[in-house]
């Protein structure tokens, strides 16, 4: 076990760096540059500009100054604001750190009960409400969840704001409208995980021995039934806490989720492979996780985890 | 799922039954004269002259101040800002600004004419790199300095050199792009055949040779073609005295290039113009002409550095009617009342603080719930549920600035003026600005936007029945032999909406096939710049309240002209209105350039921008202005 | 326990299932809708001789149901429901054909990465990590920039060699790309869902007695291993088209898909959550639509996954 961690780590590191080679090659493939602006720049000042960032240079040596300056922890300077991308991520990252571990507890506490309670009464009205429910929060995008939430929740209760990140209260409606979606996949897929080992003879031959039903589900169908959303809640919580621009740009949120896209329209290559750098550190960690928690429950997928 | 939205509710109706009374942020901040801002935008940077940005504008107009101040309630005046009083020479090629004597940075230290010297120098620096610098151009030698014109400034402006510049002049300093160079030349000059090199030198221009091309031109003048006028011995004294330049380490040329700007003493600077700016005193109010703290900068690195950590926080001094006290990324700004401002008795507020808020309707929202005093923007949608819940607070306002679609003059399609004269007349400006922007826009009859004193053209009109005529005219009698034109638009709402609208109207009134190609912001942007498109929804906001922050557009060699048209005519016209005596004259020539643009029609004017937003009524003192550049000095809080 | 004899006869599973679906009400029910949805958007705009959905009238905007227009008009004065099913069209095409490329890929190379295991299963796990790294945006962007490239030329060829017409052409031209980019960024998941399925049904009793068999490994993939898998993986695909449907919309702003001022579900839906508070309608009938449909689908997902399961329906 130990060991296949360790060349897990192994492969991750390699993953991570592929991950930011072809980033940073695929950024400058992408039409205009930093300095491409509404208001045209003189050709003279874009080549001072371009100096700084070393644009001006062929792209191996870009390259290489890129990974130089990365082994001393620098990830260079932000090309639309004028700052080391190290600061800007120190400041957004502990910000979607919060919104995600919260919107994860919500989607966790809402969603994995939901969907065993649906599985253990399938076909019963409880089963087809929270299913239906679930299906919405599926349907309806977080652009509309969001403001409703604001317009109908927020500003109705004096300790909620509409929009605006100070204290703990400010957390609440914006983790309810990502951990929304995530909840809902999460007991659809409980829901089908559950079935199925509800099916297993195991459970079959418990159930005939008389076992009481809490047991039976706690001790034997559980463990196998959250397979499946174990396996699902790996990425999704890397993909929750790296940030979700609607969710913050309806929330004002200053979390890390806008760099991805405005590091994207504004061609920032620096930000951009700073967050892309993270993310994949973040998946990295996160799948490996997951895998650990796939074999601790599953013996037989032990081996090729 | 349902019991957790049960039990919230419940939890938010029980709280809600006690919480009516608290006071809302906006009440709180109103008491202590605290101004709360929607700005759209993380700032790119605060420092006056790296900035390009409307929003940038807000928070640095809040932090510094330059000569002049716009007056709270007019356009056309100006109030003394770190000047007490200024004036000009007869044709308005001088202007004399005098500074008060108790003008301070907000450290305490005096702020003097050196301060202003320095900000203008330190702006066309050329290894500064500011991407404004354009703004100081009209100071006399700024362009040739910010360029840096080796050839005019060592030679031509060098009183003792036997030839005159007016004779120096028609050699190739400057290098013309026209000619092709040979893309492997980065291996060296010096490997490459004499044709190769001559190309080479004609295309990058005297100027900006290097040592190695310099020395081949001194063994062998004749890689280069010298005009017939100039004398062999000045032609390699020209080449001696760049040499020179090059092998002394490129020294910055401040001193030699002779910018026009003088302070005879600490408390008077002097402007000498290229041309006639009667506006000049507008100019000095916007960010590019402030002045910046020269001990403070210094003491962060050098005068032409980049990126240097001057304006955070704990650093930043500043000489305008607020200073910096908190700058979270991405979060807000927070400023307080300067206590060094030479006029703190006339600040009325504690503070601004300024909020990055990019969604315009997360930005209403906040408004509507008595977060924000004032709002950036507001969008189409929410004008007509503004108006009726919240009408004291619906502002709209005209702007300084102008909507219009490029057409690429260079295709087929669009190359006969009579064409786009037929485009322009079937759009409905009215019916486009009433049902579809709802914002008070005004139908753009010319380009420039309505200017106190500048005769505005009344020709872009609707008129179908002529458009049909002038497209018949043109060849087009049956629009099915009119090829598919495109429209080039951005991802924003109104650009879609707009080019779906004239798509609508040429089908209708034209019976012509148009498509709409939507591009992310910097794929539009770049086609653009490469003429790739056919028409292209776009706009322009006006630095300066001037006819030629608009017409200056069109001009050939103009970065931004992007249409592929040009007339002798026009850029004619332009250069007389830049030497005319008064300013009447003046602007009679403009209007007469104008005219010959609106003529030719490479751009199709569709309205006259204005600025919707939301205000808070407890907001004293803040009145429409063109620019809505609002000095914030003269705004106070009031609770009703 | 299904013993291996009974899946060789291929025919009866798929009867057999086919039998027990229509047992199922919720998922017939859903079936009918799913079918009358679509005859809505293909057949019935022209059937009923629907008004023109782009047309536009400034002058009368928002406006309320009334016999000229049965759900009023939108923003720029266009008939709301020829608008709905014209954009309803383009949303289950991208659902259906989007789905499908997402499928096709993401189970291919899932199973093999699972079924052979070891190194090769690492190295393609790892290329998935990479891919599902990558900026999405940045992506669609230069997509979008080939593309515009390409498709010019190949409309072309369409029009002017094969005699095509012009406005069909315009919309496969547009559309093809579109599918390709929501397949192409959609199938990782999906690969990921397969592989951990192959992993758990390949070590089951009845893929080792078909090894034994001396079977080969494609006909053990196929026959045994991928129809004991596609319970769980329709489930997943019912959840995952609201998403593709949804991200259409996003890449029709940035000019891969739709061509303004055609519309689709994901841009009407977006165009309407800004008129919330002032015309809910606008979000509201395409959102009701498109719940509906994504209702229906599921059920009739759900129901299928219990028809494919043998061990369910001896309950």
């Amino acid at each position: 076990m130990f060991k296949t961690i360790l060349s897990r780590l192994g492969q991750g590191i390699l993953v991570v760096f592929c991950l930011i080679s072809i980033t940073f090659f695929l950024v400058r493939m992408m039409p205009g540059d930093p300095l491409t602006d509404e208001k045209a720049l003189p050709p003279h000042i874009i080549e001072k500009n371009k100096a700084y960032y070393h644009l001006d240079k062929p792209l191996p040596v870009q390259y290489l100054y890129y990974f130089k300056n990365l082994a001393q922890g620098d990830l260079g300077d932000s090309m639309s604001k004028d700052r080391p991308v190290v600061e800007i991520i120190g400041s957004s990252f502990p910000v979607s750190l919060i919104l995600g571990i919260s919107s994860m507890l919500i989607a966790l506490a809402v969603g994995i009960p939901a969907g065993v309670i649906a599985a253990l009464r399938k076909n019963s009205f409880i089963d087809y409400a929270s299913m239906s429910i679930a299906m919405l929060g599926i349907c309806i995008p977080a652009f509309v969840v969001g403001p409703l939430l604001a317009m109908y929740i927020a500003s109705n209760v004096s300790f909620l704001k509409v929009a605006g990140w100070g204290g703990p209260f400010d957390w609440i409606l914006p983790a309810i409208t990502l951990g929304l979606t995530t909840a809902a996949y999460l007991a659809r897929i409980t829901r089908g995980g559950m079935l199925e080992v509800l099916n297993q003879d195991y459970i079959r031959t418990a159930k005939a021995k008389g076992l009481p039903t809490h047991r039976i589900i706690t001790r034997h169908a559980l463990r196998g039934g959250l397979i499946p959303a174990v396996a699902y809640v790996g990425p999704a919580f890397a993909a929750l806490i790296s940030g979700s621009f609607i969710v913050e740009t309806i929330f004002q949120i200053p979390g890390l989720g806008q760099h991805f896209i405005n590091g994207a329209t504004s061609r920032d290559y620096n930000i951009l492979q700073g967050v892309v750098f993270l993310y994949g550190v973040i998946i990295v960690i996160a799948n490996l996780a997951a895998d650990i928690a796939l074999a601790m429950l599953n013996p037989r997928a032990r081996e090729s985890a | 799922m349902i019991r957790l939205l049960t039990s919230l509710s419940a939890l938010a109706l029980a709280l809600l039954s006690f919480s009516c009374s608290e006071e809302t942020p906006i009440v709180k901040a109103t008491e202590e004269k605290i101004m709360i801002i929607g700005n759209s935008n993380e700032p790119a940077a605060l420092d006056p002259q790296v900035v390009t940005g409307v929003l940038e504008n807000n928070i640095i107009r809040a932090l510094f101040e330059g000569h002049c101040v716009e007056d709270p309630k007019s356009d056309s005046d100006s109030q003394p800002g770190v000047a007490e009083s200024w004036e000009a020479n007869e044709d308005y090629t001088r202007w004399t600004f005098h500074l008060r004597k108790d003008a301070k940075w907000s450290d305490g230290k005096a702020l003097t004419s050196e301060d202003f010297r320095f900000a203008h120098e330190r702006i066309l620096r050329p290894n500064f790199g500011a991407k404004y610098a354009t703004m100081l151009y009209f100071l006399k030698n700024a362009k040739e300095y910010n360029e840096n014109q080796l050839g005019y400034i060592l030679c031509g402006l060098d009183e003792n050199f036997p030839t005159s510049w007016n004779e120096l002049k028609q050699i190739n300093f400057r290098g013309d792009k026209n000619i092709s160079v040979d893309s492997s030349a980065n291996t060296g000059f010096a490997s490459l055949s004499q044709a190769d090199q001559q190309n080479w030198i004609a295309h990058h221009g005297l100027d900006n040779l290097k040592v190695e091309a310099l020395q081949a031109i001194q063994k062998s003048p004749e890689l280069v073609s010298w005009p017939e006028a100039i004398p062999a011995e000045t032609r390699l004294l020209v080449i001696q005295r760049l040499l020179d330049h090059h092998t002394a380490g490129s020294p910055d040329l401040w001193n030699r290039a002779q910018v026009g700007v003088q302070t005879p003493d600490e408390h008077t600077v002097v402007y000498q113009l290229a041309s006639t700016t009667p506006f000049l005193p507008h100019l000095t109010k916007h960010y590019t002409w402030f002045p910046v703290p020269k001990h403070t900068i210094l003491a962060h690195g050098e005068i032409d550095q980049q990126h240097t950590r001057w304006t955070s926080p704990s650093s930043i001094v500043s000489n305008g009617p607020f200073k910096l006290t908190e700058w979270e990324f991405n979060h807000y700004i927070k400023t307080e009342k300067n206590p060094h401002y030479w006029d703190f008795d006339a600040v009325k507020l504690n503070g601004i603080e300024f909020h990055p808020i990019t969604n315009p309707y997360t930005e209403a929202r906040m408004f509507y719930n008595d977060q924000l005093h004032m709002t950036y923007t507001l969008p189409p949608e929410m004008i007509e549920y503004s108006r009726e819940k919240y009408p004291d607070s619906l502002r709209q306002e005209p702007y300084l600035g102008v909507n219009f679609m490029r057409c690429n003059v260079t295709r087929n399609a669009l190359k006969d003026k009579r064409v786009r004269q037929a485009l322009a007349m079937s759009i409905d400006q009215q019916a486009i600005i009433e049902h579809l922007l709802k914002g008070g826009q005004l139908p753009a009859t010319g380009l420039t936007p309505p200017l106190s004193g500048y005769p505005t053209l009344d020709v872009v009109k609707f008129n179908p029945d002529k458009a049909r005529k002038l497209m018949t005219a043109a060849g087009f009698e049956n629009p099915r032999d009119f090829p598919t034109i495109n429209i080039l638009t951005t991802d924003r709402d109104t650009s879609k909406r707009l080019s779906e609208a004239f798509q609508d109207m040429w089908k209708k009134h034209l019976g012509i096939d148009v498509t709409i190609a939507q591009r992310e912001w910097k794929t539009y942007l770049d086609r653009v710049n490469r003429l790739d498109y056919d028409l292209v929804v776009g706009g322009w906001i006006g630095d300066y309240p001037d006819p030629t922050t608009f017409l200056d557009l069109w001009k050939k060699s103009n970065g931004n002209n992007n249409t592929g048209w040009s007339s002798k005519e026009y850029e004619e016209l332009l250069k007389q209105a830049s030497i005319s005596e008064t300013p009447e004259k003046r602007f009679q020539l403009l209007a007469e350039a104008e005219a010959v643009l609106l003529e030719e029609m490479p751009v199709l004017p569709t309205y006259w921008y204005t600025t919707n937003y939301l205000l808070h009524p407890s907001v004293k003192g803040w009145h429409p202005l063109l620019q809505n550049s609002h000095p914030y000095k003269f705004v106070d809080l009031e609770t009703n | 326990m299904q013993d291996s004899n009974e899946i060789l006869k291929g025919d009866s599973l798929w009867r057999d299932a086919w039998r027990r679906l229509a047992k199922n009400h919720m998922a017939m029910l859903s079936l009918f809708v799913l079918i009358a949805i679509c005859v809505l958007c293909f057949i019935a705009p022209t059937a009923f001789q629907l008004q023109d959905p782009n047309s536009q009238n400034l002058s009368n905007t928002f406006a309320a149901p009334s016999a000229d227009h049965l759900l009023g008009t939108d923003q720029s004065g266009r008939d709301l429901l020829a608008r709905l099913l014209d954009g309803g069209k383009i949303s289950l095409l991208v659902g259906l054909v989007a789905t499908s490329v997402t499928l096709i890929i993401g189970i291919l190379y899932g199973s093999i990465s699972g079924y052979i295991g070891g190194r090769t299963d690492s190295l393609m796990m790892r290329l998935v990590d990479i891919l599902y790294g990558l900026p999405f945006l940045v992506l669609v962007i230069l997509f979008a920039m080939l593309i515009s490239e390409y498709s010019k030329s190949l409309a072309d060829i369409m029009i002017e060699s094969w005699h095509w017409d012009v406005e069909l052409v315009k919309k496969t031209t547009n559309l093809v790309p579109l599918f390709i980019a929501i397949g192409a960024l959609g199938w990782l998941t999906m690969a990921r869902m397969a592989r951990a399925q192959v992993i758990g049904i390949k070590e089951q009793e009845y893929v080792e007695a078909a090894r034994s068999l001396g079977l080969s490994h494609w006909k053990i993939l196929s026959r045994h291993i991928m129809p004991n898998m596609l319970g769980p993986i329709i489930v997943y695909t019912t959840l995952t088209v609201p998403n593709f449907i949804l991200m259409e919309a996003t890449l029709s702003f940035l000019g891969l898909g739709v061509e303004s001022p055609n519309s689709s579900w994901g841009i009407m839906l977006k165009d309407g959550a800004n008129y919330m508070e002032t015309h809910p309608s606008l979000l509201l009938i395409p959102a009701i639509l498109f719940s509906i449909t994504l209702f229906a689908l599921n059920f009739l997902g759900d129901g299928l996954r219990d028809a494919l399961d043998p061990k369910a329906s001896k309950d």
